[in-house]
Parts: structure tokens; sequence; C-alpha cells
């Protein structure tokens, strides 16, 4: 049985990059709460026997959250043989409250002071040697970023763990306090282990309902231990929790002033902090998070993006593969019909959703920039400010950052919010920020459609945003989803210059996976739709039919289109391809590659979009891009949302109200835009006024579930 | 017969060469995506060192 050491440590301490450079894994190391939801395990190089766990970012020891819970309950029920507790050098109080709380768990402990070159650039000195005296345990200088100290660390803890080497346990509390825990302990010895008596006895004095509940208590001893908390509680006139809160806090002050000395003794603002000043300003914040957007997405999809883009869809598959793979075939005397799967079907298919890859890869690119500078994290701040005034939470924004590359990891990451309604609500909202998989869709339109214009990816953008906003009033004033928001504790990262390996590595996951999904599902799609819109019945004779048209996919195909027409693509093509993006959504792309016949455009000289082109206009077409960013995801989110949900009746609620959603938007923009470009008003124009009215009146009208309760919103501040 | 047999090997080789190739690509893909759905990987659009809840689909 190896060596367990376990990495624990506050939410951004850099738990997961000390991770990754101890393993050789490639965790996704992110800035925001909720990365680590589960503890991930992994063997430490060079060490053989050592597995390294690591936990999610925790603040305390308390159970409030998911995150807590699950940190906590491996600590106290798998007892690793070592703690390497991660410890933000430069945010040094606070975190050191879930140290004091570690060290109680009589597990050997090792502190790994990290992002010490931050603290170095601030000027500030921290004295590891006091430090590690006043806790009781080995202090070591890391920077896990840049590599530093981390190996040292790691061998400290693992020399801890071979020796169950333990310092003396710090004197956090007051003598009244110990007093108190003295004869829990005395109560409970014989319920509990040696090394975790204390541990439970100050869970105990803080009345811990999961701790109560575990240890089964009889009414006697719990009367018994009730009178010594009591007792504790009159003499100190507070509540037994916040008397050890500030205990604990009091004695960190104490260790922080013998072991930290501050360059600016006065509270001086940060770069983080001056730069936050006007990017998280009350005024500024949104118009420059636009900007930002804006500025993403014109450069992926529209300049560098497209550049990249234009080359391999029009000379590596258009002209290289397109050009030279049929003659080839044919000179090898292949036989047609062959020749038409590969070239119309295969590369048809997949080459159309591959071309797109370039303008994903950058899109990713820039997210992975904006989230590894730490502003991502601040959109979220941003958010919560106007999402609370619609009584939701900056919490549901963050699965919806973490859906901007896949909705799946987004819905997943919705399990850390704790209040029920929000979280199904989170999840029935995430899958409207356009994931990776959408990004074809916009791009192809935007290109073959309206002509590369800059507004058409940032509008999808934040359409997707406004879908979010607009579906969270509308639930929130909806019995099933009313209530207060959850407090939102969120810690703002220092702005750093990116780590390129992190972001690099962030950009190929999402990039290689996305090519996978075309080798696998797209092409086994691409041959499917190739058959079926190849084959027909003409004339009572089954066979391969020329014109597809009359194919057996048209046949389908007609039969659903008259559901589109109100939204203005009533054909038999966008149709298939709608019910295609439910398997991958990229799949809209590969479909419109088979059935418009992306080889043969090329062939033709032509620009390689251009006869999709012919059955859209640039309403209709927008419609289509509309629906399809917001209905029903695909098959494989869905599955996210049951497991989610773990309810059948939710998970239909969800996928049901994304459709309608999509399908009002829709129909809305198409019917309302027809009516303004024509001048003529129908009984579509009529029932889209009528779909507008009721979505405004459920926004608008009073929320009959308003609760009467104020709620405080809590900033954590930087030292 | 087998002269015939041989005649038509030689007149569609390219043909029976270049199927097996697609086949074995359509196969390959699908025995990936049913290996996948097996181990209960969905098919993201991240890899699982992406995503924060890995761990779940691995479950079982």
């Amino acid at each position: 049985m190896g060596i367990k050491i376990a990495l624990a440590g506050n939410p951004n301490s850099g738990k997961t990059t000390m991770f990754n450079e101890l393993t050789g894994s490639a965790q996704y190391v992110g800035n925001w709460p909720g990365v680590t939801v589960e503890k991930k395990e992994g063997r430490m190089k060079g060490s053989g026997e050592a597995i390294l766990q690591d936990l999610p970012g925790i603040y305390s020891l308390s159970p409030y959250t998911l995150e807590e819970v699950v940190a906590r309950n491996y600590l106290v029920s798998e007892k690793p043989d070592a703690i390497l507790n991660i410890v933000d050098g430069s945010n040094l109080e606070r975190n050191l409250y879930l140290t004091t709380q570690l060290l109680e768990l009589g597990i050997p402990t090792v502190v790994a002071l990290n992002m010490m070159d931050v603290v170095r650039k601030n000027g500030d000195v921290i004295d590891p040697g006091k430090l590690g005296e006043a806790l009781g345990c080995g202090v070591v200088e890391t920077s896990a970023l840049k590599g530093l100290g981390v190996k040292e660390a790691a061998q400290m803890a693992l020399a801890a763990a071979k020796e169950r080497t333990q310092g003396e346990r710090p004197h956090v509390f007051s003598g009244s306090v110990e007093h108190a825990i003295a004869h829990i302990e005395e109560s409970i010895e014989d319920r509990v282990e040696r090394p975790l008596l204390r541990w439970y006895a100050v869970k105990l004095f803080e009345r811990d309902a999961k701790v109560q509940e575990e240890l089964n208590l009889d009414a006697s001893l719990k009367a018994h231990i009730e009178t010594h908390i009591r007792d504790c509680e009159k003499e100190l006139d507070d509540d037994a929790e916040s008397i050890v809160t500030n205990q604990r806090y009091a004695y960190i002050s104490r260790v922080v002033e013998r072991s930290l000395k501050r360059k600016h003794a006065s509270v001086k603002l940060s770069a983080s902090d001056r730069i936050d000043r006007i990017v998280t300003n009350r005024i500024l914040a949104l118009p420059i998070f636009a900007i930002v957007m804006f500025l993403v997405y014109y450069i992926a999809v529209t300049t560098v993006g497209t550049i990249l883009t234009d080359f391999t869809n029009d000379t590596l598959f258009g002209g290289w593969i397109m050009g030279n793979l049929g003659a080839w075939l044919e000179s090898a005397n292949v036989a047609p019909w062959l020749v038409g799967l590969i070239v119309d079907g295969i590369v048809g298919g997949v080459g159309a959703v591959i071309g797109f890859v370039p303008q994903m890869i950058v899109l990713f690119f820039l997210l992975a920039l904006l989230e590894d500078v730490g502003y991502m994290a601040r959109v979220a701040f941003i958010m919560d400010r106007i999402f609370r005034k619609f009584g939701l939470s900056g919490k549901s924004f963050i699965p919806m950052l973490i859906g901007s590359g896949c909705s799946i990891p987004g819905i997943m990451a919705s399990r850390t919010i704790e209040n029920q309604r929000d979280r199904r609500m989170t999840i029935m909202t995430t899958a409207f920020i356009p994931c990776g998989a959408k990004m074809p869709i916009i791009a192809l339109f935007a290109g073959a459609i309206f002509g590369g214009a800059w507004w058409v990816a940032t509008s999808a953008y934040f359409i997707g945003v406004a879908a979010v906003i607009v579906s969270g009033i509308i639930l929130k004033k909806t019995k099933a989803f009313a209530g207060d928001p959850a407090p939102f504790v969120m810690e703002l990262p220092s702005y750093h210059a990116p780590a390129m390996k992190n972001v690099l590595r962030s950009t190929w996951d999402r990039g290689w996976s996305f090519i996978k999904r075309a080798g696998t599902v797209i092409l086994i799609s691409a041959v499917a739709l190739w058959f079926l819109q190849g084959f027909g019945v003409v004339n009572g004779v089954f066979g391969m039919v020329e014109d597809n048209n009359t194919s057996l996919l048209a046949a389908v195909g007609q039969f659903i289109a008259p559901i589109f027409a109100p939204l203005g693509f009533g054909g038999w093509k966008p149709a298939v391809a709608t019910f295609t993006g439910l398997i991958a959504k990229e799949n809209v792309v590969g479909t419109f590659g088979v059935l418009y016949g992306f080889a043969e455009v090329a062939e033709d000289g032509l620009e390689i979009w251009s006869r999709l082109a012919l059955d859209f206009t640039a309403l209709s077409a927008y419609s289509f891009m509309l629906f399809n960013l917001l209905c029903a995801p695909c098959f494989a989110a869905m599955g996210a949302i049951k497991t989610e949900m773990n309810s059948a009746k939710w998970t239909w609620a969800a996928i049901g109200y994304m459709t309608v959603f999509a399908y009002s938007v829709s129909l809305i923009v198409n019917q309302l835009g027809l009516w303004i470009s024509t001048g003529v008003f129908t009984a579509g124009t009529g029932v889209a006024v009528a779909v507008l009215a009721f979505l405004l009146y459920m926004l608008l009208r009073k929320n009959p579930y308003e609760a009467k309760s104020g709620v405080r919103r809590v900033r954590t501040a930087r030292a | 017969m087998l002269t015939n047999v041989m005649n038509w090997l030689s007149a569609n080789w390219a043909s029976l060469a270049v199927g097996l190739a697609v086949a074995v690509a359509i196969a390959a893909a699908a025995i990936k995506m049913i290996r996948d759905k097996k181990h209960n990987r969905r098919s993201c659009g991240c890899s699982c060192s992406g995503c924060p809840g890995a761990t779940y689909c691995h479950k079982g």
C-alpha cells in the first residue's frame, strides 16, 4: 500500500498546479471555485510509492459546501499519511484558518508556502522558520507556477508520512475553551480514534450537526457536552461557533505578526486592486466585459480565425484534398459510389467540421488566456451584481464560464451550488452559452451568409448570456424556482502574466477532443447521412438517386420541416441538420457539408459554402442560428442534465424549456423581422407578437413569491 | 470459375482495397464510441482533464 499524501488548501492557492507539477498530470487548472469538485489522484513522480490526492479547494473544514464535505470526509475517513497544506503566502491570514483546523486532525502536516514569487514581488518577507515554529509543522517556500520548492515540499511531506512525525499542536484557544474541549474529549475518547480526538471535540464544541449525527451520542452525553459548551458561551458572551472562529483568527494574527514583515505597513492598493477598480467598476465593468468578449469573438471568428479557416477550407480541403482525392480515386478505377461516399460523404461531412478547427483553436486560446490571467473570475463577480438584482447568484455564472468550452463540465460544475432550486435553474440555462461545438455553426453562418460581419459571432455569445438572464428572471418568478439567491463568496485571484503551459494545454485539450469527435461521431453520422441522402425510391424502384431531393432523407426531412417553417427555415435540409445537431452540435455543419455538396462546390471553383447561402435569407439564417444555439443540447449534454437533475421529470422539463424558449426566440426574430422588412402582417406575425407579449409579461410582472428577507453579499478581501 | 473470380478481383481491386480501408475506419470509430459508452465516458467537447467532474464519468 503506497503512502497517501493529501493536497489541501484554499481555492486558488495553487493545489492543482502543484498536483500537475508533482504527478505530471494535466488536470484542469482554473481560478474559480468548483474547478476540483471531486478529489483527484496521481502517483508522485520519482517517489514510486507515494499517491497524491488533490482535494477540492476549501476555506475550512465546516460542512457548509460540497467541496468542504468531500475534503473533510476524505481527511477524516480515509486518513492520509500526511497532508501537504498549500498556503497562499500572499493571503496568509485567510489561508492559515484552514491550517489551524488541519493541524487538529492529528495527521503529519507540512505547509507549502506557495506564491512566494508574488510575496517577494510585493516586497513582503515571511520567515518560514518562525511560521513553522508557531504552527508546529514543517514550512517550505514554494512557487507552484514556476515549479520552485515544489519537490522539496513534497519530499518533506513524504518524510513526515514515513516517520509519522507531528509537531506540538498550536495553542489556538483560550483557557475556558480549552477547558470545555478537554471535557468533551474525555466524554468521547472511547468513540473516536486517538489522533482525531481533538478534531471531533472541537467540532462538537461548535455543534457541528454532521459530527453529532456521525457519533450518534446518547441523550445524557449530549446534555453533558452541552452543559460545558453553555458554560463557556456564558463566560465569553458569544456562541460557540463564533468563539472558535474569533479565537482562531486572533491566534493567526499573532502568528502572522511574528512571521510576516510587510513592505507597506499601511494598506496599499496592489496592482490587481488598481486594475479591479476599473475592470470591476460598477459602471465600467459591463462595457469592458462586452468589449473583451467582442474582441475575443472578433479575433477568433472574423479576423485571425477566418484567415486560418479560409486556408483550411479553400486551400487544404477545397484545393488539395478535394481536388486530388476524387481524381486519384477515379483514376484508380474505384467504384463511383465509393468515390461518392469518400469525397461527398466522409470528406464532405468531416472536412466541413474540421475546417472550423482553426477558429475554435483561436477562440479556446483566447478564453484560456482570459481565464489564466484572472479576468474570467472577475466576470463571475461582475455577473453576480447583475444576477443578484434578478434573484440569481453569481455562482450560477461559474458553470456557464466553464460551459463556454463544453456544456457538459459546465452542467456538472453546477453541483457546487447548494441551493437545489438555483442548481436546477443553472442546469437548465448553462447550455444557452455557446459551447465550442456551436462555434462552427456561428462561424459558418457568419461567413457564408453575413460575409464575415463582425457582429454575428459576438451577438451569438451575448444572446446566450441574455437568454440566461431572461430565463433566470422568468423562472425565479415561478413557484418551482422562487427564493432568495444564495450568498456568493468568491475570491478574486491576483492578476498575473499567463502561464503559457496552462493556456496551451487547455487549448490543446479542447481542440484535440473536438478533432477526435470529428473522427468518431461526426464520421459515422456523415456516412449514415450520405447513404440516406444518396438512396431513395424513384418510379417505384429503390436505388441511388441523382438528386438528393428525392432521397429517403429528404422524405423524412420534408415530414418534419413544417415545424420550422414559421421560424424561416422550412426546407428539409435545415430541418435534418437541426435534428442531427442533437447527436453533436458540430454535426449541423457536417450535415450541411454532406447535403450541400461541400466537395462539388469546391470542384466548381466556387466559394465553399455559396450553395448554402442560396437556401437562406439573412433573417432565416440568423433565426436558424439562434434556434440551434438555444435549443436542446446534444445527447451527451442531455445525459449530463439527467445525471445532475437525478429526475426524469426535471430532465424533460429542462430539455423542454430550452426547446420552447429557442422556438419562441426564433419565431419572434423571424416573424417580426419579416413584418418590419416587408410590411405585411400575417397570422405568424400575430402569433409572434402574442409570444413576445407573454415573455414580456413573465419578465416584468411582480414576483408573487418575492422573499421578504434581504440577502447580504460577502466579498472576500485580499490581503 | 476461378478465372472469372480472378478477373473480377483484378478489375475491382482498387474498390475492394479502398472499401476495406473505409470499412476499417468506420468500424474503428464505432468501436471507440462503444468502448467510451461502456466506460461511461461522455463524448463531450473537452478531455477528461479539462472537466471538473471527470471522476464522475468513470464511476462504475
